[in-house]
């Protein structure tokens, strides 16, 4: 494996740009994206509404790809992320950078002139927080990185939210809240069984600096604010019933599968399974939640 | 391993085929793509007009 940019002697194909993008990812960021739009109590007009969406894509994109850009090196050493385009030598890194940084201004301009300025400048935030305090600041240099760098894939329910109105409230801030309290628990429970591979590429996962017994109990601290995040909006009259029990089912079954990995101890050879239910969980509850959001404010 | 060793290097006639191929395929995406652009910006131009925004 090379990350030489000397190595490249071919053009990169689109698709490989389309990787660096980090598709999978973009999923997510998407879809509550486009759920703090649609839960927003301003309609938006469709058209201007799938401009924001793909604004929306296309600078978490640019983020994906100038975070590869700069992590060429630790992805080489990982087996998740060896095969991507830079690492595996399909790429050359100045090549990944100008379609980062070309990515982001296409997707601001875009979002400026389409949408607004308030969804502008949090679309314009989240990307910088992305890459410069999460990737290029504190990712090899603290346990917290992904706790502070969370921040950066909580914002996209609230551009969607401040594209539709113009403006941000407390509900906005409390599903941002959300997403960057779930962060810890989500990164940590895959942290916990890639353990090596992080160890390896000597990035300082909790796991790896703090040990398995402090990374289980971290995950069982920080699932609590995300569960009072996650309840507050319906007593606080933001949604209905619908929003109201899907999260409290969601957050309880989290917290149950938390406590779970909080208070166990894996043995050798352990298979890590209660750890790779919480991460797969946790995902599924993202998705379920943030649905039962647009199901509340639509159909209620 | 083995088959590293044995493995004759393309020639530059098959590098420059496959460069070729590889900038047709990106000339390609990126000529839809900017089909698509000016589609939308058309798009949003008229609800902007529709919606009574000049900007």
């Amino acid at each position: 494996m090379s990350t030489s940019a000397a190595t490249v002697t071919l053009p990169a194909e689109w698709r490989d740009f389309l990787a660096l993008t980090k598709p999978r990812v973009m999923t997510l960021v998407v879809f509550t994206g486009l759920c703090g739009m649609l839960a927003a109590p301003v309609p938006i007009h469709p058209v201007l509404g799938f401009t924001a969406i793909l604004c929306i894509a296309l600078g978490a994109g640019a983020a994906g790809a100038l975070n590869q850009w700069y992590e060429a090196d630790l992805d080489a050493k990982m087996k998740r992320t060896q095969k991507r385009p830079l690492p595996a030598g399909r790429m050359d890194k100045q090549s990944a950078l100008h379609f980062g940084v070309g990515l982001a201004c296409f997707s601001l301009v875009l979002m400026y002139f389409a949408i607004n300025l308030a969804a502008t400048i949090i679309l314009a935030v989240s990307i910088l927080f992305y890459v410069f305090v999460y990737t290029i600041w504190l990712k090899r240099r603290t346990p917290q990185n992904i706790v502070i760098g969370g921040a950066a894939g909580a914002f996209p329910p609230m551009i969607g939210w401040a594209a539709a109105t113009g403006d941000v409230t407390l509900m906005p801030v409390l599903l941002f809240s959300l997403i960057f309290l779930w962060t810890p628990p989500h990164f940590w429970a895959l942290a916990l069984f890639v353990k090596t591979d992080y160890a390896n590429a000597g990035v300082p996962m909790l796991p790896v600096v703090a040990g398995e017994r402090s990374t289980r109990i971290q995950i069982g601290i920080y699932t609590i604010p995300m569960v009072l995040c996650a309840a507050a909006p319906w007593p606080l009259g933001f949604t209905g019933a619908i929003f109201g029990i899907t999260a409290a089912v969601m957050s309880g079954l989290f917290l149950a599968m938390a406590v779970q990995v909080a208070i166990r101890r894996s043995e050798p050879d352990d298979d890590m399974a209660p750890e790779k239910r919480l991460f797969k969980f946790s995902i599924l509850y993202l998705f379920i939640v943030f649905g039962a959001l647009v199901v509340d404010r639509w159909f209620a | 391993m083995t088959d590293d060793l044995i493995q004759t290097p393309p020639s530059p006639a098959d590098e420059t085929e496959v460069i070729r191929a590889r900038q047709r395929s990106r000339a390609t995406v990126m000529a839809v793509l900017l089909g698509l652009f000016v589609v939308l910006v058309f798009a949003i131009s008229i609800v902007k007009i529709q919606l009574g925004h000049p900007g």
